[in-house]
C-alpha cells in the first residue's frame, strides 16, 4: 500500500473504525487504541483490495479482531461505570439520549446494531464479520431493538 | 427512528489527535511503524514479560478448561466460542498463593455472576494417595454409641442408609475417596452479603502426577442492599484444614492450614438478563416425619402437588430467579421438577436442582434462585423449560 492510498483510506474510514471500536468498548480511550492498532495493520498489510467495499469490510474485520484481542487481555481494566465515561459532543439532547441508551446495552448488542443500522451490513454479513450464526445476529438485533425506547425498525 | 440512530452516530468522529497519529504512520518506514504499538498494549507486553513463569501468567486457561469440560458433561456437546467469550468476560485472573504445612493453595481465577462466585483453586504439594490410603486404613473403627440412628429407607426403588457417621463405617469402606475442604470462610469489603445465609459446594479434579489438584469452590451468598458480586471487591478467603477420606469419621488430615488468601477484584460489566413473564410450576410439601424431606414413592405413592404461580423469571448468564406470586406457598411447599435452558441449536443446560434457595428481596418479594453449572452466553438462549414428571412447560425468553 502506498502512502497516498493509505492516507486516502484513513481519511475515509478512520471514523468508521473508531465507531466500531467505541461500540465494542464504550470507552473512548480503548477505542482510540484499537483504532490506531487497526490502522497500523492496514499500513503494514501487503494486501490488494479489489474495491472500496473490500477495503471497508477488511477494516471492520481487523478492527473487531483487535477489539476481541484487547478484551481478552487481563491487563485491560474492562469496566468503567457508564456515568463516568466521557461522551462525544452532540448537537442536541435527543441524540445524546440516544447515545446513552445505546451505550447502556450489553456489548454484544451494540456492535451488530451499529453494523446493521449505520454501516448497512446485512444480517448474514454481520454474522460473517462477528463469526456468529445469522440466527444469533437476528436474535441479538431483535433483543437490542426490544430494549431501546428508540423504536428502531427492521431494514 | 432509524434515521435518529444514524444521525447520532454520524456525529461521532475520531479525535484530531488520533487522526494525526494515524496519518503520521506513513512518515516512517513500515518496519519502523511496527514499533508504534499503542501505549496500553506496550505496558501489557512488559507486564507479561515480568510475570512470565509466575502462577498469574501460567494459569490463564484454567477456568476455560474447567468450564469447557463441565459444559461437555452437562450438554454432551463441545463448548462454543461464544460461551468461552462469556466465561472470559466474567472471569479475572488472581494468582495469589499461600503455603501452609507443605501445601500451597493458589487462587487461580475468579468467575462472577451477580449472586454467585466461583473460585478456581490449585493445591500443590499434596502427598501421594497411596500414603494417604495407608493412613486411612490405619484408622480404628469407632464404637457405635447407644443411640445409634442407623436406618434404611427405599426412595424411588433405591436403598438409602441414613444415620450418624459412626453408623456408616461399613458402608464407607469402599466409598470413593476425596479431599474434604471443610467450611470455607469468605468475606467481602464492602460488606455486601449476609454472612449467615449462603450455599456453597466444592468440586475437585483428580490429583495430577506432580501432586497438584484443581478445585472449584462455588459460593452463593445472600446479598444485602443493591450491590452485587460483580462490583469492585476486596476478598478474603479462608480455607480450613484439608482432610482426605470418605466422611467425617473416615478421614485423615493432609495439612492443617488455614490458608488465608486476600485479593482485590475489579468491577465487571453487569450481566445481561432475559425474562419469561408469568407462569406456574409444581410445588410439593416436604415429608418431615422421617427427617428425609422426600417422599418414599415405593410405599407412599406420589406426593400431592400444588401449582405455584410466578409473576416472572429473570434469567442471567449464571442462573435465574423465580419471583413467586404467593409468598404463603413458599412457606409450606418445595418447588419440584427440573429447569432447563434451551439454546437455538437445541443444546440443553440443566440448572442445579439442589441449587435453589428461597430468599426475600426488598418489598417482601419471595424468590427462588437457581445456578447454572456453567456460565452461559444468553445470545443463543431460546427458552426456559420446566419439566415435572411427564409434563413440559416452555417459557420463551425475551
Amino acid at each position: 500500500m502506498t502512502e497516498s492510498t493509505f492516507t486516502a483510506a484513513a481519511e475515509r474510514h478512520l471514523d468508521m473504525v473508531y465507531r466500531v471500536a467505541l461500540n465494542w468498548f464504550r470507552n473512548g480511550a480503548d477505542a482510540e487504541d484499537a483504532a490506531q492498532m487497526a490502522m497500523l495493520k492496514l499500513w503494514q498489510a501487503d494486501a490488494d483490495f479489489a474495491d472500496e467495499e473490500h477495503l471497508r469490510r477488511w477494516l471492520v474485520r481487523v478492527t473487531l479482531n483487535v477489539c476481541r484481542d484487547m478484551s481478552r487481555s487481563p491487563w485491560r481494566r474492562r469496566t468503567v461505570p457508564l456515568e463516568e465515561l466521557p461522551e462525544p459532543a452532540f448537537s442536541d439532547e435527543e441524540r445524546r439520549a440516544v447515545y446513552r441508551e445505546v451505550m447502556a446495552l450489553p456489548g454484544k448488542y451494540r456492535v451488530p446494531l451499529y453494523l446493521y443500522y449505520y454501516e448497512g451490513y446485512s444480517v448474514a454479513e454481520i454474522g460473517e464479520l462477528l463469526r456468529l450464526n445469522a440466527s444469533t445476529v437476528q436474535t441479538r438485533l431483535a433483543r437490542a431493538r426490544g430494549r431501546l425506547k428508540l423504536g428502531l425498525t427492521e431494514g | 427512528m432509524n434515521d435518529l440512530y444514524r444521525e447520532t452516530f454520524g456525529e461521532i468522529h475520531a479525535s484530531e489527535a488520533l487522526r494525526q497519529e494515524v496519518l503520521s504512520m506513513t512518515k516512517q518506514e513500515k518496519a519502523a511503524a511496527k514499533r508504534q504499538i499503542p501505549r496500553m498494549l506496550l505496558i501489557a507486553a512488559i507486564v507479561v514479560l515480568v510475570l512470565a513463569g509466575t502462577a498469574l501468567a501460567a494459569a490463564a486457561p484454567g477456568i476455560r478448561q474447567w468450564f469447557s469440560q463441565q459444559w461437555t458433561q452437562e450438554t454432551g456437546r463441545p463448548i462454543h466460542t461464544d460461551q468461552l467469550g462469556l466465561i472470559d468476560q466474567l472471569s479475572d485472573e488472581v494468582g495469589v498463593s499461600v503455603e501452609s504445612g507443605g501445601v500451597t493453595v493458589t487462587v487461580d481465577s475468579v468467575t462472577r455472576g451477580e449472586d454467585v462466585i466461583w473460585f478456581l483453586l490449585r493445591y500443590d504439594g499434596l502427598p501421594p494417595e497411596e500414603e494417604l490410603e495407608k493412613r486411612l486404613n490405619a484408622l480404628e473403627r469407632p464404637q457405635p454409641n447407644e443411640e445409634s440412628t442407623r436406618k434404611v429407607f427405599t426412595i424411588n426403588g433405591t436403598e438409602v442408609i441414613m444415620g450418624e457417621a459412626v453408623d456408616l463405617w461399613e458402608e464407607e469402606l469402599n466409598s470413593p475417596r476425596n479431599y474434604r475442604l471443610g467450611k470455607a470462610t469468605i468475606s467481602f469489603a464492602p460488606a455486601i452479603v449476609d454472612p449467615d445465609f449462603y450455599a456453597w459446594s466444592l468440586e475437585q479434579d483428580s490429583v495430577r502426577a506432580d501432586g497438584s489438584m484443581m478445585a472449584l469452590l462455588e459460593y452463593t451468598p445472600k446479598l444485602v442492599g443493591e450491590a452485587t458480586l460483580q462490583d469492585a471487591l476486596d476478598v478474603t478467603l479462608e480455607l480450613p484444614e484439608l482432610q482426605w477420606g470418605t466422611s467425617s469419621v473416615r478421614q485423615v488430615p493432609v495439612a492443617e492450614g488455614p490458608w488465608t488468601l486476600t485479593f482485590s477484584l475489579p468491577a465487571i460489566e453487569p450481566s445481561e438478563s432475559l425474562t419469561t413473564g408469568g407462569g406456574a410450576a409444581w410445588g410439593t410439601p416436604p415429608h418431615d416425619t422421617t427427617g428425609l424431606g422426600y417422599w418414599d414413592s415405593s410405599t407412599m405413592g406420589p406426593p400431592p402437588a400444588e401449582e405455584m404461580a410466578f409473576r416472572d423469571i429473570q434469567v442471567t448468564p449464571t442462573g435465574f430467579t423465580v419471583f413467586w406470586t404467593d409468598p404463603e406457598q413458599t412457606t409450606r411447599l418445595y418447588t419440584s421438577g427440573f429447569w432447563y435452558l434451551r439454546m437455538e441449536d437445541s443444546t440443553e443446560l440443566r440448572a442445579d436442582p439442589n441449587g435453589w434457595i428461597y430468599c426475600d428481596l426488598p418489598g417482601s418479594q419471595r424468590v427462588s434462585r437457581f445456578i447454572w453449572p456453567v456460565p452461559v452466553d444468553l445470545g443463543q438462549a431460546k427458552s426456559l423449560e420446566y419439566r415435572y414428571r411427564d409434563e413440559v412447560r416452555t417459557f420463551d425468553l425475551q
